[in-house]
């Protein structure tokens, strides 16, 4: 609860002390788990604040860091203008602050990237961030090298977990325990990024489209 | 491949969460997967997940009736509550992010269409990270219903989008708090989504004149609880 010199200084026109104050701390939470529900269509004016400014066309990018772009398509082949895709992993730390422009989020002891990309009029999305590193698990639990993504969208009610594996890591892509145990070989391939234009391309399908399979996505 | 592997298992569908597939809210026929969700073993799963700096919050990111020169329209009111695990732990220092419409039910948004006031004083974002005991608050206005086009004279209830992370990345949760005694609550597609109706309950906030404002503010509390516990991160 707030103390009495908090509450003197509540009221229009008169500042209030910078962030948040516990207010319900008391109580223990005693809930269940809180459900999800959909982004809704306004997601960007939640996510953009913290969303990837990509770096200015033909500006170089800084070193360590990746570019990986590509479309959110519905069942009908369509782009969705109303998605967020985030990334997460770890990284080595970087060895040069990020390029001009470029919007990197190092979370916690700065080896660990967080990245945000809302999709445009076409569906297209771009995260600039650094360049996923091998996880280490002992034997067969190595795990290539890949970024962990969450799409969120309109007409999504949940979010939607997938993986990004890099093209040019094939001998560690042959190897990871998660790649090897996609049992069905043209979907474990929508796993897999290709090599772009600088870019790393990698579309998300959440439905079959077009001839391509559904992206395998995560529970 | 020289070593065989067992497939990932999949997922069973039943959940407290909504399906992917919910045809009364139309948006999803077209935005559901039809294959069923892959289990990563746990160990395999990423145990940490994104940590943000007090340099991402800004002093009064938390109040969205402070961000411009005058007072937003509308009834002002204070959400707070806590972001706990699984376990009823509290999550410290996670960001939280919320938007909304404003109090006529419009939002800050190219796309919104919707013929009603915009407001110059409300913006309709805001941002905070959770303190020690997992305690979060925001001032705002009353959000207002809107229309929109899924169903003949379809109304959204009134709800503010919120956008939080846990301790894992897989802990990531974004959902939409109610306000009680709403009649639209009843004829909403998307609250009525989640079948379980003490789940669906918890999308609810309740009413807590200890947490407004004496002559300032409506308390309403609105903790949230993540679907963990996961396992401690082991580095």
């Amino acid at each position: 609860m707030s103390g009495t010199d908090e509450r003197a200084e509540a009221g229009p026109g008169r500042r209030r002390a910078p962030g948040p104050r516990p207010g319900a701390g008391a109580a223990p939470c005693t809930n269940g788990p809180t459900p999800w529900q959909t982004v809704g269509p306004y997601l960007a004016l939640g996510f953009s604040p913290l969303a990837s400014r990509s770096a200015a066309p033909g500006a170089p990018e800084a070193r360590g860091t990746i570019r990986v772009t590509g479309f959110v398509l519905d069942g009908a082949g369509v782009g969705i203008p109303d998605a967020v895709v985030e990334s997460w992993h770890t990284a080595t730390a970087l060895a040069a602050p990020p390029g001009d422009g470029a919007y990197i989020h190092p979370a916690g002891d700065g080896t660990a990237f967080f990245a945000r990309g809302l999709t445009g009029p076409r569906g297209e999305y771009e995260l600039v961030t650094a360049r996923p590193a091998h996880r280490p698990g002992g034997g067969d639990e190595d795990q290539a090298p890949h970024l962990e993504i969450v799409v969120l969208a309109r007409g999504l009610l949940r979010a939607l977990r997938t993986r990004v594996y890099l093209p040019d890591e094939a001998e560690a892509n042959e190897r990871d325990p998660v790649l090897r145990a996609v049992a069905d070989p043209a979907r474990r391939a929508t796993l897999l990024a290709a090599l772009g234009d600088g870019a790393y391309r990698f579309d998300i399908r959440i439905q079959a489209s077009g001839g391509e399979p559904e992206t395998v996505f995560f529970g | 491949m020289s070593i065989e592997i067992d497939p990932l298992e999949e997922v069973d569908p039943a959940s407290l969460d909504p399906p992917y597939a919910h045809p009364p809210y139309r948006s999803t026929v077209l935005r559901s997967p039809r294959h069923r969700l892959l289990k990563i073993p746990a160990h395999l799963e990423s145990c940490t997940g994104p940590v943000f700096g007090e340099d991402v919050v800004g002093a009064l990111d938390h109040d969205l009736t402070r961000q411009h020169d005058g007072a937003p329209v509308g009834e002002r009111i204070v959400v707070a509550g806590r972001l706990c695990d699984g376990g009823g732990r509290p999550v410290a220092s996670q960001l939280v992010e919320v938007w909304q419409a404003n109090a006529a039910g419009r939002y800050a948004h190219r796309d919104d269409d919707h013929d009603a006031a915009l407001d110059p004083n409300f913006t309709g974002y805001g941002r905070c990270l959770t303190g020690p005991d997992g305690s979060f608050r925001f001032v705002t206005v009353r959000p207002g219903a809107y229309p929109w086009n899924n169903h003949p004279n379809a109304w959204r209830p009134a709800h503010i989008h919120f956008s939080v992370f846990g301790r894992a990345f897989t802990d990531r949760l974004v959902t939409q708090m109610y306000f009680p005694g709403d009649p639209l609550l009843g004829f909403d597609p998307i609250f009525n989504s989640v079948t379980d109706p003490s789940a669906r309950a918890r999308l609810v906030a309740s009413l807590d004149l200890e947490l407004g404002e004496p002559a300032a503010a409506l308390g309403f509390r609105y903790d949230i609880v993540l679907d963990g516990p996961r396992p401690t991160p082991s580095g």
